[in-house]
């Protein structure tokens, strides 16, 4: 983790991971409805998954070709 | 019933075997027993960590929430594996460089020396093993209760068998046993979810499958389907709450002695995305959509304690005869989380209190024998714990073990992040956040009506960093082995 923001590829990842969880947690509670996505999956399923999906691409793209330890 | 019987004692044979062979090539070492001699691989790593979170809960806690108070509960495991993902790839890392380069065996050992304060290591393995013991009680307790709705045996009787079976497994082969019967529990939880949750949407819901059942609930139930659910239990200050509270999940002991395992620092770039998309995506997907939809379509009688066991109960009305695997399928759920529970326990036990304070001179065998003496007590006290008081155990576990388990994450996280953290901060804001955590359970007036975790880790933390930061600072010595060394280590090149 301390090595993360030395670098600005390591500066975009942290402030992508804390944006999104950010959002999820102290934003979309607020602003959920009865709607439903693709036909059953209810807000906060549908938008934890995409934050899911959003740390997944991110974490492969850091690790994979940034992270000083890898 | 009698083919119950046979199921189950092949189920034991099995199980038993993988401990003997554990024990048969195992290097008779602490590190070894303890450890896995910190040689697991990505693949067992990925079931040891998913199935060692994923307990009876999943199968019964979980989905039956959502059964009665609609999807609002899945926050929890948006955080949970969030947390896990941090702890995998942000703290892992160093905590595994630092225990392997010192060859710490405990988690707690490693702390002890940071913050050069002995007594630190003796408070926190007290508290952590205040809460994980009847964790333990509550996995034996749900195997017992599913077993007994399945074939009528009584609940101790289902508790007393899986109990040996695990008495048995840990004792001879230890970590790597546990870690290896952790891929072939992971396989038979899931594929039994899976297959169950497959069947009963065949059977039950020919017609639309997953969609008939939502439009069932729009008929009859609407309010099921999103926040804040039929009883308005999930506000959004509920959603933020249960999601930092899912988060705090990164400090559970059992989850962090695992990256102690690992075999080498590649695992951290695999394993945090194994997590987020074969876990979170793919595997909680299944308890979302049998709790959450599901169930409460064909069986929206079950309100109260029975919501608990909603998902067998579905199984059981439509799919009767695979209500055997399913509960095998739970229960390997069960003594996975349980015995690496047992084998942190123990380690904390036989290691940190035993070896670190009362015998600091055993020898490595004797700490072995010791760490096996202490998981067959450390078990019996727990079904004892079990029996005696099985109602207060599941209050205990979501009100207590969870939010006392956070209580030494500060003092990890900043153990192994920041160089300025020390002994006291890190004495005073653990104690400070456990007392004000048991204090709040005599005095609900303290909690603001906030979650437990809430108020006392805020406390925690703010003591940490401000008692941190007015007394002395780390020596030299500890910013070189804990920060420097470290550093230098998960910089080289790959062994």
């Amino acid at each position: 983790m301390r090595e993360i923001p030395t670098h600005k590829p390591g500066k975009i990842f942290l402030a992508v991971m804390l944006i999104s969880f950010i959002l999820l947690t102290f934003v979309a509670p607020f602003l959920y409805t009865d709607r439903l996505y693709l036909g059953w999956m209810s807000g906060p399923f549908f938008y934890g998954a995409i934050v899911t999906i959003i740390w997944g691409v991110a974490l492969y793209i850091y690790s994979f070709y940034y992270w000083p330890y890898r | 019933m009698t083919l119950n019987i046979v199921v189950l004692i092949i189920f034991a044979i099995v199980i038993i075997y993988i401990g003997a062979y554990g024990y048969k090539i195992s290097a008779k070492t602490a590190e070894d027993f303890m450890l896995a001699s910190r040689a697991l691989g990505v693949l067992v790593m990925f079931f040891f960590v998913l199935f060692a979170i994923s307990s009876a809960w999943t199968f019964y806690g979980y989905p039956g929430y959502m059964h009665m108070h609609g999807p609002g509960y899945v926050y929890f495991i948006w955080g949970a594996v969030t947390g896990f993902t941090c702890l995998f790839f942000f703290v892992g890392p160093r905590l595994w460089a630092v225990t392997r380069m010192n060859r710490y065996i405990s988690p707690l050992e490693a702390l002890g020396e940071r913050y050069e304060m002995p007594a630190l290591r003796f408070v926190l393995a007290i508290i952590l093993l205040i809460y994980i013991v009847p964790y333990i009680c509550v996995q034996l307790l749900g195997i017992g209760v599913g077993l007994e709705a399945l074939t009528g045996f009584p609940v101790l009787y289902g508790a007393l068998y899986f109990t040996a079976i695990m008495l048995a497994f840990i004792i001879l082969g230890g970590m790597r046993t546990v870690a290896w019967a952790n891929v072939l529990f992971g396989l038979l939880y899931a594929l039994t979810f899976f297959g169950a949750l497959v069947g009963v949407i065949m059977v039950a819901l020919p017609e639309g499958g997953i969609m008939q059942a939502v439009d069932i609930l729009k008929e009859t139930n609407p309010e099921q389907l999103s926040v804040p659910g039929p009883h308005g239990e999930f506000t959004s200050v509920m959603l933020i709450g249960t999601i930092i509270v899912g988060f705090l999940s990164l400090s559970w002991p059992h989850i962090v002695i695992q990256t102690m395992t690992a075999r080498d620092k590649a695992i951290f770039k695999y394993l945090p995305i194994l997590l987020l998309v074969f876990g979170g995506l793919l595997f909680y997907t299944v308890p979302y959509i049998f709790g959450a939809i599901i169930s409460p379509a064909l069986m929206p009688e079950l309100t109260g304690a029975a919501a608990d066991n909603a998902v067998q109960l579905t199984i059981m009305e439509y799919l009767p005869g695979f209500g055997l695997v399913a509960i095998l399928g739970v229960a390997a759920a069960a003594i996975s989380s349980a015995s690496i529970q047992l084998m942190t326990s123990s380690i904390f036990m036989a290691r940190d209190i035993i070896h670190g304070f009362l015998k600091p001179d055993m020898t490595e065998r004797s700490l072995v024998t010791w760490t096996r003496v202490v998981v067959a007590g450390l078990v019996f006290l727990s079904l004892g714990l079990a029996m005696w008081n099985p109602t207060a155990l599941g209050l205990y576990l979501t009100d207590i073990a969870t939010p006392g388990f956070a209580q030494w994450a500060p003092a990890l996280i900043g153990g192994i992040l920041w160089k300025r953290g020390t002994g006291w901060g890190a004495m005073v804001g653990t104690v400070a956040g456990s007392v004000y955590l048991i204090a709040s359970f005599f005095i609900p007036q303290l909690l603001f009506d906030l979650h437990p975790v809430l108020p006392s880790i805020v406390i925690n933390i703010v003591l940490y960093v401000v008692v941190s930061l007015l007394t002395a600072a780390p020596s030299e010595e500890v910013e070189t082995k804990f920060f420097d060394e470290v550093d230098e280590y998960l910089s080289a090149p790959a062994e």
